[in-house]
């Protein structure tokens, strides 16, 4: 059974089916369509997970130990085979599920807030999911960039057509600015591949022949300068896309033009193809470089966690507060990864899908008291508990989540993450740095819980007049529907159920991410 | 010398070119003999004489055809072969769409449509014949069979100023250009003694003094960059794809410049030494013209112009090919196919987004601008899907045949070491991809103008023709591999390598 195909596709079909409904049913059941036809990509991720995959090891370092891999060759060019090749390791599958986690939900979280042209929305999410599932299962060079470059397009069109006031402008800068990434990227894994004797274009080829020293120099750079000048290119290019600092500038005005389910998408998953790439391309395939830069590379994801954080302080958007937020706890996961140990690679691989989980969570809550009251501005909104307890209820959670409050995914990441990272071999001065990050995080945290305090708590007020009947708009707001509720619900339950057993995906993550520890020769 | 009568075995490899000038010239002792005019016998019989010559070159390429005809004037070979493919598949495309269009955007010309296909159909056997060319002097007439009849073809709709603009201003630089060719013709026939293409490499090997024939070559490359639309020859080329009728926009910036590119790869790799220095005017002339064509198409507010120097753009990514030569070696070799891989991807691709703008623009009566274009998509989103993937494609984004073509050319330069001419040719790839999307933003994100017009009909052909070349262009995404093969083949074959 070509399982991971399977995967890949199925969204595909769903997005096919969802277009013909709408256009039968003339648009009055799409949406219920595309929430049961998107049940069935998540469903088959569950089973592959449980049954037909197992954890054995890194599928780049090992590549014996990839599961599930399927070859068909594609075209041949300049001597170098290249082939649809796919597979899963622990980081791959964990990252697959939360797509189809986050895609179902984000679903239906849509349904009360999209109501034009919902035929193209949906099927352009579950576009969207195909080229993410894409993303994290493939295994040759070309292939991976055809998925990668795939997932700007839907996105694309989803900031510019169901976007807020600036959207055109919002998503034409998102796509330039990460198309340029990716073609620094793109130029930066070419450079590897023309210079290290390899005869086929896979991961795992580049990987053995870069840690085998089968580099050579070109163009009368030495094959030092080859490596260090493609792990530039390559860590720019992801950086783009991570974001970090000084390269985020597209990520809040996407984020804020961007509407909720999409944004939920948006931070929850493609935020992550930026980390995962950095796991798999930087820190695994040149892992001297990136331990030589340790440091360097630490503090630029430091500074991501405090100016995140800063930025975040600053602003009254609800939703521009959380996309800052997003920033610093990604900049937390570079530290993870540049500490090389195996708690800290493990954990901000674990953080990755908890942050996908949570940020997800937050953008629906934020998405919901706008499509309630109206604005996502903190000092429009007060006493919101009264009249919508469950929303509220939600969101506390999910800032707590955020925090890091034990009995939640964000301890145990946040967790292993810092006790990892202290203990680093690589990372010199790993007492400062690592708490100055940690530090960042618990700034944005603090943030989040005030502004929550001021949104839910106090006297109700919608707008910036002082309600002065009690009872002014009232009748207007109510709490969330069946369908706005259910999607915050299940990944709350998730984002708890991770937090009390994180084992449940750890073992796996870490069975994965065990082998890069060995690769600077740390422990 | 003794005149051989012609046999059939020589007559059998050009049966390409028999089938569409003789559909054409059957059109035109038809059409003496009928009363009335009617034009959709003609495209029917021009789309067959288009269709069995396909065939007959698809035969050919399986058969593995290799000969020279008319005292090795004429070359059919694998190479010639793999571009006529291309031409015919433009060609083909171009006829489909043509009646509808000329019906709807110039209805006194509807007349005429005999004339019109007849003109294509020449034009086309001149392509053909340009790809076989190996001798100067043919390859001149060829030239000029491509050519008188496009001149025509711009100025098809005589009423309109713009189309008469464009035919004349065509006509007046390609007269001038044919003359320069010429000229260069002449300087080569003169050093060498001969017009054969092997010829004059045997004769420049032995020389030791080249300064005329360089001369001569530069002149020769001077023509072909006319007929490319190279930068600095190409300013006809925004004028004259206005002012055409759209379909034959579409023909001349694909089948037109492939025909082109054909000779300029045939001539200067068979003909002329490296020694006669001509790889570095080519090589300036790749990084002008992709840069020049980027940043002026950047700055367009008609679609049309925008797609006119995004041709431009696409003739320097093409030249990148020519440009890293280095003599009969398989990295040369190389870089030549996948340069005509991507002439080969690109005539698709090109022509599918011309012809959404024959419908959108004309067909339709947007109009011409990028604002014209506003909310076309939500009326026609099939037809907005279609110019995604031509754009997209055109940009270098993996969701079409475009983006492994242009890989396949930024991998040949960086192969043979000029890695240099890679890197400007990926940044400004990078960069076209702002004004191919901004003609998607028109047409998907922007409200619908409350004076834009009522689609009334769809017509099939322009539909059909769109629908192929889009599903073309995709399918080449997965089945790039027999292109590129052939290509490279092809490549090898006339390098000798």
């Amino acid at each position: 059974m070509r399982w991971i195909s399977l995967l890949v596709v199925l969204p595909l079909v769903a997005a096919v089916v969802t277009l013909i409904a709408h256009r039968l049913s003339d648009g009055g059941d799409t949406k219920y369509v595309a929430f049961l036809t998107s049940l069935v990509p998540l469903g088959v991720s569950l089973y592959v997970w449980q049954v037909p995959f197992e954890s054995a090891g890194n599928a780049l370092t090992n590549p014996e130990q990839a599961q599930l891999v399927e070859r068909i060759p594609w075209f041949e060019i300049a001597g170098y085979e290249v082939e649809y090749l796919v597979a899963l390791d622990g980081i791959s599958m964990t990252l697959v599920l939360l797509t189809t986690l986050l895609t179902t939900t984000a679903i239906m979280s849509a349904w009360s807030s999209i109501e034009d042209r919902e035929g193209a929305f949906y099927a352009l999410v579950l576009f969207l999911e195909t080229s993410l599932i894409g993303v994290f299962v493939a295994f040759d060079f070309f292939v991976f960039y055809v998925f990668w470059e795939a997932v700007l397009i839907p996105m694309y069109f989803l900031i510019a057509l169901w976007g807020g006031e600036r959207r055109r402008y919002a998503a034409m800068k998102f796509f330039v600015y990460t198309n340029i990434a990716s073609l620094i990227m793109f130029v930066g894994v070419v450079a590897l591949y023309l210079n290290a004797n390899v005869a086929d274009t896979s991961l795992m080829s580049l990987t053995a022949a870069v840690s085998e020293g089968a580099l050579t120099g070109a163009f009368g750079l030495s094959a030092d300068t080859v490596r260090l000048a493609a792990f530039v290119a390559l860590f720019v290019g992801f950086a783009v896309k991570v974001p970090v600092v000084p390269f985020h500038t597209w990520l809040p005005d996407a984020h804020v033009q961007a509407p909720s389910p999409v944004s939920v998408l948006l931070a929850g998953v493609l935020l992550k193809m930026g980390t995962y790439a950095l796991l798999r391309f930087n820190f695994t395939m040149l892992p001297e470089t990136a331990a030589a830069f340790a440091l360097p590379l630490a503090v630029i994801g430091v500074v991501s966690v405090i100016y995140g954080a800063l930025l975040a302080m600053a602003q009254t958007d609800l939703k521009r507060i959380v996309a800052y937020s997003s920033i610093s706890s990604m900049g937390y996961v570079i530290v993870g990864l540049t500490a090389y140990t195996q708690y800290s690679v493990g954990g901000a691989t674990f953080q990755m899908l908890s942050h996908g989980l949570i940020s997800g969570l937050m953008f629906m809550v934020v998405g919901v008291v706008y499509h309630k009251t109206g604005t996502r501005e903190v000092g429009e909104l007060s006493g919101l508990i009264g009249r919508t307890p469950l929303v509220a209820g939600v969101f506390v959670a999910s800032a707590f989540a955020y925090m890091g409050l034990p009995g939640m995914s964000g301890f145990p990441a946040e967790l292993f993450v810092f006790i990892g990272s202290m203990s680093s071999e690589t990372l010199p001065y790993a007492t400062i740095v690592v708490p100055a990050a940690m530090f960042g995080i618990v700034l944005v945290a603090g943030y989040l819980l005030f502004a929550m305090q001021r949104v839910l708590f106090g006297e109700f007020r919608v707008g910036r007049q002082r309600a002065t009947a009690t009872d002014g708009g009232k009748s207007k707001i109510t709490d969330a529907s069946f369908a706005e509720a259910l999607p915050m619900l299940v990944l709350l339950v998730v984002i708890i159920a991770l937090g009390i057993q994180p084992d449940i995906v750890y073992d796996m993550v870490e069975t994965s991410t065990a082998s890069l520890v060995e690769l600077v020769g740390g422990a | 010398m003794v005149m051989n009568t012609l046999t059939t075995s020589e007559l059998l490899p050009l049966a390409p070119e028999l089938a569409v000038a003789g559909a054409a010239l059957l059109i035109l002792v038809l059409d003496t003999f009928s009363r009335e005019k009617r034009g959709g016998v003609a495209v029917a019989l021009g789309f067959v004489g288009v269709a069995g010559a396909f065939g007959a070159t698809v035969y050919h390429i399986t058969l593995g055809t290799d000969v020279t005809l008319f005292y090795e004037t004429l070359a059919v070979d694998s190479f010639a072969l793999f571009f006529n493919t291309a031409i015919l598949v433009v060609a083909a495309l171009v006829l489909v769409s043509s009646t509808e269009y000329i019906e709807r955007f110039y209805p006194d010309g509807s007349r005429n449509m005999t004339e019109f296909v007849v003109l294509v159909l020449f034009a086309t056997t001149g392509m053909l014949l340009m790809s076989s060319s190996r001798s100067l002097v043919t390859a001149f007439v060829a030239l000029e069979l491509a050519a008188l009849p496009s001149y025509a073809l711009v100025g098809f709709a005589k009423k309109n100023k713009a189309s008469v603009e464009g035919s004349m201003k065509y006509f007046l630089l390609g007269a001038l250009t044919s003359a320069i060719l010429l000229y260069g013709i002449s300087l080569v026939y003169g050093t060498t003694g001969t017009f054969d293409l092997n010829g004059v490499a045997d004769a420049l090997a032995g020389a030791e003094t080249f300064g005329l024939a360089g001369f001569g070559a530069l002149l020769i490359l001077v023509g072909f960059g006319f007929k490319i639309a190279a930068f600095p020859f190409h300013v006809w080329a925004p004028d004259a794809y206005t002012g055409a009728p759209t379909p034959i926009a579409a023909f001349l910036s694909s089948a037109s410049k492939i025909a082109g590119f054909v000779l300029l790869f045939r001539v200067f790799t068979v003909a002329f030494p490296t020694t006669l220095n001509w790889l570095l005017a080519v090589q300036i002339l790749a990084v002008a013209t992709m840069t020049y064509g980027n940043f002026a198409a950047a700055v367009q507010s008609s679609v049309k112009r925008m797609l006119a120097y995004s041709s431009i753009g696409h003739a320097g990514y093409v030249l990148i090919a020519l440009a890293v030569f280095a003599g009969a070696d398989s990295d040369s070799a190389f870089a030549l196919g996948a340069g005509m891989s991507h002439l080969f991807v690109y005539g698709l691709m090109n022509t599918g987004a011309f012809l959404v703008v024959a419908l959108v623009d004309d067909y339709w009566g947007f109009g011409y601008e990028f604002k014209d274009y506003a909310g076309v998509a939500r009326q026609v989103p099939a037809v907005g899907v279609a110019m995604a993937v031509f754009m997209f494609s055109l940009a270098g984004l993996p969701t079409g045949g475009g983006f492994l073509s242009k890989l396949a050319v930024f991998a040949g330069a960086v192969k043979s070491g000029f890695w240099w001419l890679a890197l400007i040719g990926v940044v400004n790839s990078a960069l076209s991809l702002y004004y191919y999307t901004r003609v998607l933003k028109w047409m998907w994100a922007e409200e619908p103008k409350e004076d834009a017009p009522a689609i009334k009909k769809k017509p099939v052909g322009i539909y059909a023709a769109i629908a192929v070349a889009a599903l073309g262009t995709v399918v080449l995404l997965f089945a790039f591999d027999p292109v590129l093969s052939t290509a490279t083949e092809a490549a090898e074959g006339l390098l000798g390598v």
